[in-house]
């Protein structure tokens, strides 16, 4: 059997190896960036439409980490790794917009797309609330379970497509990708982008090319901070767990209660004479009551904004951090390489 | 003390007639003119809307605690004999206008039926009520806590008037100067204008209320006073939580 040979980047040596096609794929890892809240920026808009901006930015935090989660649990993937923004080294990028959650149904515009620039997935997926679906872990149980296993079904069928040598291709193409952004002159001529915007490489580094060594030093000093993060959102995620379980099954309740009346009241309609004082008292009350609803729709994310703020706060010192010491380290960085690099030329 | 005294700021009483009848009790009432309204019933159209939005406006803080002034506030049956003489005093003009062969320029005919009138005149005693308020404000919005009711809640980021829509009726609301508007539409006919008024001296609130039933031709206005009390400040700081309910702490000394 003819062994096609490929070369690929091992990112946890930071080392160019030889590896033959033939062998069991290589596991890739993921990328998740917190997801888009897509709020409406009329706040009427916010209102008309039900969206809570203090809870949207909880949920634009809470649906990632328990994606990661889910697919960490798959055991199908290499380090599943949650970032404020995306990450310039990311192997496959995973993004969501929050189309709608309003704790009866969850919608996502989703999209995967690895290093080379190959869209894995591109779609919306929506689910309606199920109650009690788990997967045999507290921490894993959710209503809308099945829309991430949806999510996690199709990325491992979309990698499953691919073959070993191209599964190499994005994890040499990730490296050079964020070693570029560090050193562009040195890293960017093993790049090529094809018109298709398809990235690729022309040629690889020596396995102990010296810049390569440091981009890959620099690079695992940056997981550590990434790391702290990761804890952070997962942190976050435990805490605010049970209270977000709570908003969305109180959420539910309210908006069946809703239907329901409104059905109701189309079904039966009006049986006082119109103008009596039992009619008047009739429209007045059901007006009541749906006003009623708003301020309990109103005090119910206040009690959840309340609750999770101390949690929500912990989270927003540690990704700002994240973002000054990443910002400025990496700025560091490059001036260094960049010195480097004319020293040795 | 305000004591009897009039409003210490302009606040204009909407016109009312000068009484046929200067007691009455609403059954009586009802009873004299009961045989003439009917074949009056009136049948309006929605109320249009008067909150406009190309007024100019000036946003007043009218937030704190708010208790009912009953001696300046309005006597319901006084006021309601006063609504009541309208009626008569129109459907009086009305009829000479008929017997003259005019007609009133093509407007609602007056009245309504004993039953509607009555259940108007109920509804508006009932939904004035109010006996204590409690309103926060800020730059963008104001919300007022009415004890047994919804709270009325209106966001004023820029000149335009608010709209809040549900199933059973459409609020709407506003600034007009200094006056905080209010009109909700609801379902039936029924329609509900709050005029939010607060004095220059800041001591005093008045919330006249407009009720109007499609089936009833003349809306009734009920005029309510309110002045400023204080609550104690507590030394509990207490916030909302969905899992525990209201969580108190005792407010760190000197923070009060």
């Amino acid at each position: 059997m003819r062994i096609l040979v490929t070369f690929f980047l091992c990112l946890c040596a930071g080392q160019v190896q030889a590896q033959s096609a033939g062998e069991e794929k290589p596991l890739l890892d993921i990328s998740i960036s917190a997801f888009a809240m897509n709020l409406p920026e009329d706040s009427r808009e916010q209102q008309t439409r039900q969206i809570y901006p203090a809870v949207r930015q909880a949920e634009a935090r809470y649906l990632p980490s328990f994606l990661k989660l889910m697919l960490e649990e798959s055991g199908q993937w290499g380090a599943v790794r949650l970032l404020p923004d995306a990450d310039t080294g990311a192997e496959v990028q995973i993004a969501a917009s929050i189309l709608d959650s309003d704790g009866s149904t969850l919608s996502l515009a989703f999209r995967a797309v690895d290093a080379t620039g190959r869209t894995w997935l591109d779609q919306t997926y929506t689910r309606v609330a199920v109650d009690s679906v788990s997967l045999n872990q507290p921490v894993l149980t959710d209503p809308f379970l099945y829309l991430y296993t949806d999510i996690g079904n199709d990325l491992a069928a979309f990698y499953a497509t691919l073959t070993a040598a191209e599964v190499n291709e994005i994890r040499a193409v990730a490296t050079l990708r964020y070693a570029a952004t560090l050193a562009p002159d040195v890293f960017e001529p093993y790049l090529t982008l094809a018109e298709t915007g398809r990235y690729g490489y022309s040629r690889l580094p020596a396995e102990n090319d010296p810049f390569l060594l440091r981009v890959q030093a620099i690079r695992d000093h940056e997981y550590v901070f990434i790391d702290v993060v990761d804890e952070q959102y997962e942190s976050f995620f435990v805490a605010i767990k049970p209270v977000y379980d709570l908003w969305r099954k109180y959420r539910r309740e309210q908006m069946a209660s809703e239907a329901d009346k409104i059905n109701r009241e189309a079904a039966q309609g009006n049986d006082f004479r119109r103008g009596s004082y039992m009619s008047l008292r009739e429209s007045y009350n059901n007006y009541r009551w749906s006003r009623m609803q708003d301020q309990y729709l109103e005090e119910l994310n206040e009690g959840f904004i309340n609750e999770i703020q101390p949690t929500d706060i912990t989270l927003e010192d540690s990704l700002y951090h994240l973002s000054g010491t990443l910002a400025e380290q990496y700025s560091e960085w490059r001036d260094i390489l960049q010195e480097l690099y004319e020293l040795d030329n | 003390m305000l004591g009897n005294s009039n409003p210490a700021y302009p606040y204009i009483k909407p016109e009312l007639p000068v009484p046929d009848l200067i007691t009455v009790n609403i059954q009586p009432a009802l009873t004299a003119c009961l045989a003439a309204l009917l074949l009056l019933a009136g049948c309006q159209t929605a109320e249009p809307s008067r909150i406009n939005e190309e007024v100019e406006f000036n946003v007043v803080d009218m937030s704190g605690n708010w208790e009912k002034d009953y001696q300046l506030s309005d006597d319901f049956q006084t006021e309601f004999n006063l609504y009541m003489s309208d009626i008569q005093r129109t459907y009086r003009q009305q009829a000479d206008g008929l017997n003259r062969g005019t007609t009133f320029g093509g407007g609602p005919s007056v009245g309504g039926s004993m039953e509607t009138i009555v259940g108007l005149a109920r509804f508006t005693e009932e939904i004035t009520r109010m006996p204590l308020l409690q309103i926060e404000q800020d730059r963008a919005r104001i919300r007022i806590d009415r004890e047994d009711d919804f709270a009325l809640f209106c966001e004023f980021f820029s000149r335009q008037t608010a709209v809040t829509q549900t199933p059973f009726g459409t609020e709407q609301c506003g600034w007009n100067g200094e006056q905080l508007l209010f009109q909700l539409d609801l379902q039936d006919g029924l329609s509900i204008f709050y005029q939010v008024t607060l004095a220059p001296n800041g001591r005093q609130l008045n919330i006249t209320t407009t009720v109007t039933s499609a089936m009833v031709s003349t809306p009734l206005t009920i005029s309510n006073y309110y002045r400023r009390y204080d609550i104690p400040e507590s030394d509990v700081d207490c916030i909302l939580t969905l899992t525990r309910n209201n969580v108190c702490r005792r407010a760190p000394q000197g923070t009060n």
